[in-house]
């Protein structure tokens, strides 16, 4: 019984975890329509940003954590308006070959500042509760505790404040948007930073769990176009979704059969959805 | 149906001279003969990926197919005895066949979930050579996949030479690209370019989109499945991680970097891009980086990519000269 | 992110001038317009420099590029009375299979290497198909691929001992530490790869070797990022101990954390991971019980501090890899005096094998295996232990494998 507890509490921590990675590719894909392939560096280069601040310079943790999303809240407003901008309405394949050419220099260059020695960021919290049986650290209770709040948050903002509902309006038609006074491309760059500075965040949040190296950008990337396709691109729900599914194989399935299984059968599952749901599971339909 | 125009065509025949002779500018060089042999095999590559594109989408489930050839191709000579020259054949078909049946649900996916769609396509396949270990042997890979013979009775050729094995890639990357070539100027390609731009119009001029999707895609990861059969006999080894989404990403690469437009573009993408990669090779870090820039430069600074720059230098010169 | 950012911007300057200079450099011309220098010997790497396993390929280059120029600077090496210089070469494979071989056919092809080293089994399966049919030797770090090794391949050397040699002074030291009755049973843990099925191999001839009962044994994707599933199922048999070659040591923390948090007290060891402070960082005061061979975190012998002051100068950064690779260019320099050529690399092969080191970074070197491979390639040393105790990383135990007698 105590297994199956386990089992449970780890696949829904795991979820909300990849949820955390998963909502700010989400997030930039729903408003600008461009595949950002370098989610994972943001991933990376947030949990970086926390090590030298809380691992190397002994600054508090959770101002850490701001630091790290308002740095890559900048850097990815930047990136925006230099790199993205200028596809903007152009087929998708472009962003997609911009952002892969960001990974191969965010990645390699990563190795050259950062050396390749991999790092460990220390954790913010200690210890844990048995419950029923089942092991759970504070740690996770953290993280699961800061997705669920970003998610929220993300919801509550595109749903309440102005720039949401701006956000929103844009995401749904951007022409119309742009004939109601809203500033499409002060509506860009903000999505595009909020999407990275939330990959920070998950890096910062991820970091302390997992060790880190320039090259971590990539187990990022791939749970997180796996949950955002599951769930269909531009859906918080979704993504939330998503990242159970992800979480729930993943536990389920690599403790009562293997590993090798797990990630095949999650493959599987993302292609069955997309076959018979060609937007994901909350997607929008579009063209 | 409109063939190529007369610069053009002196063009790909200079370039196919060159190619020709190449071994002899280089002395015969063996080094620099393996690196023509993983010329042909990118411009393959690159080449295939770039007819999917005239659909307007861009698999990355291509490196993928190229393993199934490849292993097809392998494991008939290592579990059946059979030479290259059935290998080829059979791999190609296995390629084609399973494309076939993959892009049947596949293509109800558009745009950016195709992409993604084709890349957990790509995942599964790769993995599932891990993971039946008896009958693809694993992570460890195929070994001891040996070039084939041909025995024309007056003569013998051994392709385990690597100027031998030169001729015929490169023999087998012209067909590829010559049937690239003939599919898109035909009727046929006309469709794909009419669907790339608009497939709600297409469909209602009474084009069977969907049919044309499939049969285009299954062409191309027939024409990737035999390059996987090449690359296998030449590399002699073949392990899942050889056909991994890195590789269909720099097929990406070599297409962007090249251009889109006409098959030139993967061509003169490929082969710059392969030499390049050579060049940089005792660099280090800067070999990932570079790769990097030289993508979003020509994306940003270059769009249409290297196959629009004699237009641009006759532009150039016309206006210079002009004046 | 300003600094990062204004760094990038430096380093795509740079590369522009990189980029020049490789493309003006001669390096792609036919070797005919290379003038092979009298009196020097050149060494080719094929190691990864780019991609995620580059740290071993540096850690290694930076081995022979220091090795190099102390011994250059030495005066050389002495072949029949007449020094000889080093030149070493390195190219990146990115560590994968095809690249490595494209890389080793350049050194070997263009470059007229006749010794050529490299790093992790990728690369090395790339190399082999150049290097053994071409005559040249090859010495490298290699845990698996068996087949791959021994009587076949004459001219192949694999210095770094693998997690089957260094079970021989990591295993009789933790019986020692805990008591042989209190380590009846084991786990392991490994990615599920080719790596990880060969360590697991390894792991069941020690396992074997010692009378252990082996329980689960279980294998992790790359692309994990939690490894409570896969800790939960090992846990669950109750083992007295855990192995988790090959782990990288990120990995090796993450499923430390885990295990102890799903309480599990037992020792684990990990023959791959010796990097202290990041497992330190990551698993923080879970990690006691942590067996780290091969992993020497204080040098204390002159030759030992040298080296590290050396690659710090040099490199600016040390690791206790590097310097658990940097005898391998001594062990060649004494091959190349004693067989008195560097031509006849079948002589030179030879030579090496009987070649016996006492003072190296690692202590003690031999090359052995005769009665396991039919040859004796395989680098023997003393294996530095290192143990995490109260979140403090020592060295606990020094000791030269105590090899069974069919080794």
């Amino acid at each position: 019984m105590s297994d199956f507890l386990q089992m449970g509490l780890t696949g829904v921590s795991l979820g909300l975890m990849y949820a955390l990675i998963a909502i700010g590719l989400t997030l930039i894909f729903g408003v600008m329509r461009i595949i950002q392939y370098a989610h994972g560096e943001m991933f990376m280069l947030g949990a970086f940003v926390l090590y030298y601040w809380h691992a190397e310079m002994g600054l508090p943790y959770w101002a850490g954590v701001a630091v790290s999303a308002v740095v890559i809240f900048g850097l990815g407003a930047v990136l925006q308006m230099v790199l993205f901008k200028p596809l903007h309405g152009k087929n998708i394949l472009y962003s997609l070959a911009v952002s892969l050419g960001l990974v191969l220099i965010i990645s390699g260059s990563g190795q050259l500042i950062f050396g390749t020695t991999t790092k460990g960021i220390p954790s913010a919290v200690s210890g844990g509760v048995l419950l029923g049986g089942a092991y759970l650290s504070y740690e996770r209770m953290v993280i699961s505790a800061v997705s669920i709040a970003l998610i929220v948050a993300l919801w509550l903002f595109l749903r309440r404040s102005v720039t949401g509902l701006a956000i929103r309006a844009v995401a749904e038609d951007p022409d119309t948007a742009a004939l109601q006074g809203i500033r499409t491309g002060r509506i860009h760059w903000i999505a595009f930073g909020l999407g990275s500075a939330m990959a920070a965040i998950a890096g910062c949040m991820m970091g302390t769990l997992l060790s880190i190296v320039p090259t971590m950008g990539f187990l990022a990337t791939i749970k997180a176009f796996m949950i955002v396709i599951m769930g269909g691109l531009g859906s918080v729900v979704g993504a939330l979704v998503g990242g159970m599914i992800l979480g729930m194989i993943d536990s389920v399935v690599t403790t009562t059969i293997s590993g090798d299984i797990a990630l095949i059968l999650s493959f599987v599952v993302i292609f069955l959805i997309l076959v018979f749901r060609p937007s994901g599971l909350f997607g929008q339909n579009w063209d | 149906m409109e063939d190529l125009d007369r610069p053009h065509r002196i063009a790909w025949l200079a370039l196919l001279a060159v190619a020709l002779v190449v071994p002899f500018l280089v002395n015969f060089d063996l080094y620099l003969i393996h690196v023509g042999i993983i010329i042909t095999f990118n411009v393959s590559l690159a080449a295939s990926l770039w007819l999917i594109w005239t659909l307007g989408v861009i698999s990355f489930a291509h490196a993928g197919f190229m393993g199934i050839g490849a292993y097809a191709s392998a494991l008939v000579l290592t579990k059946l005895g059979l030479s290259m020259w059935y290998g080829l054949w059979i791999g190609a078909f296995i390629s084609g066949a399973i494309a076939l049946a993959i892009s049947i649900p596949l293509m109800r996916t558009r745009a950016v979930y195709f992409f993604m769609a084709s890349w957990a396509v790509g995942e599964v396949i790769k993995r599932n050579f891990a993971y039946f270990k008896d009958f693809f042997g694993g992570w460890d890979g195929v070994f001891d996949i040996k070039p084939p013979v041909l025995d024309l009775g007056f003569l013998q050729i051994d392709f385990a030479n690597r100027v031998a094995y030169y001729y015929l890639a490169l023999f087998a990357v012209t067909a590829t690209v010559w049937v690239i070539h003939r599919v898109n100027s035909s009727r046929t390609g006309m469709i794909y370019w009419s669907i790339h731009e608009n497939e709600l119009l297409a469909q209602h001029t009474g084009i069977n989109v969907f049919r044309h999707k499939v049969i285009c895609f299954t062409i191309a990861c027939t024409l990737v499945g035999i390059t996987g059969a090449l690359y296998a006999h030449y590399q002699t080894y073949i392990s899942p991680k050889t056909f991994d989404i890195w590789k269909s990403e720099f097929a990406l690469v070599h297409l962007i970097v090249g251009g889109l437009t006409t098959v030139g573009g993967p061509v003169a993408g490929a082969i710059s891009l392969t030499i390049v990669d050579e060049l940089l090779r005792a660099t280090g870090y800067f070999r990932t980086i570079f790769f990097g820039v030289v993508l979003i430069a020509s994306v940003l600074l270059l769009p249409g990519g290297l196959e629009t720059v004699p237009g641009r230098l006759r532009k150039l010169f016309q206006r210079t000269s002009g004046r | 992110m300003k600094k990062e950012t204004g760094s990038l911007f430096v380093t795509r300057r740079r590369l522009l001038v990189t980029g020049a200079a490789a493309l003006a450099a001669p390096a792609i011309l036919p070797r005919s317009a290379f003038s092979q220098q009298a009196k020097t010997i050149k060494i080719g790497g094929a190691v990864p420099l780019s991609g995620p396993v580059a740290y071993w390929g540096h850690s290694t280059a930076q081995g022979f590029i220091d090795g190099a120029a102390v011994i250059n600077e030495a005066g050389g090496v002495m072949i029949g009375g007449e020094p000889h210089m080093l030149e070493v070469i390195s190219y990146d494979t990115k560590g994968e299979v095809a690249d490595s071989r494209a890389a080793t056919m350049r050194l070997v092809e263009q470059d007229q290497c006749k010794y050529v080293f490299s790093q992790a089994a990728a690369s090395n399966v790339g190399m082999l198909q150049v290097t053994e049919p071409a005559g040249v030797l090859s010495i490298v770090a290699c845990w698996g691929y068996l087949d791959l090794f021994g009587k076949d391949y004459p001219l192949h050397f694999r210095a770094e001992m693998s997690d089957y040699e260094q079970g021989f002074a990591y295993i009789p030291f933790m019986q020692e530490k805990y008591g042989k009755d209190a380590l009846k049973t084991a786990a392991f843990i490994g990615p599920n790869d080719q790596d990880g099925t060969d360590c697991h191999f390894s792991y069941k001839r020690l396992m074997d070797y010692y009378g252990i009962t082996q329980k689960a044994a279980e294998f992790y994707n790359w692309e994990d990022t939690d490894f409570y599933p896969i800790v939960a199922k090992t846990i669950a048999d109750r083992p007295d101990f855990i192995v988790t070659s090959p782990s990288p040591p990120g990995i090796t923390a993450s499923i430390i954390k885990a295990a102890r948090e799903l309480g599990y007290t037992g020792p684990i060891s990990s023959p791959a991971a010796s990097e202290t402070k990041t497992i330190l960082e990551v698993a923080g005061e879970h990690a006691d019980g942590v067996i780290l061979p091969v992993t020497n975190v204080e040098p204390s012998t002159d030759t030992q501090k040298a080296i590290e002051k050396r690659f710090m100068e040099r490199f600016g950064s040390f690791n206790a890899l590097a310097g658990n690779y940097s005898w391998w260019i001594y062990s060649l320099k004494a091959a190349w005096e004693a067989a008195g050529t560097a031509e006849d690399t079948r002589k030179v092969a030879e030579a090496l094998a009987a070649v016996e080191l006492e003072d190296t970074y690692v202590g003690k070197v031999k090359w052995a295996g005769k009665n396991s491979f039919g040859v004796d390639r395989q680098g023997v040393y003393d294996c530095f232990t290192t143990t995490i105790d109260k979140g403090v990383a020592k060295v606990e135990d020094v000791r030269f494998p105590a090899l069974p007698a069919d080794y």
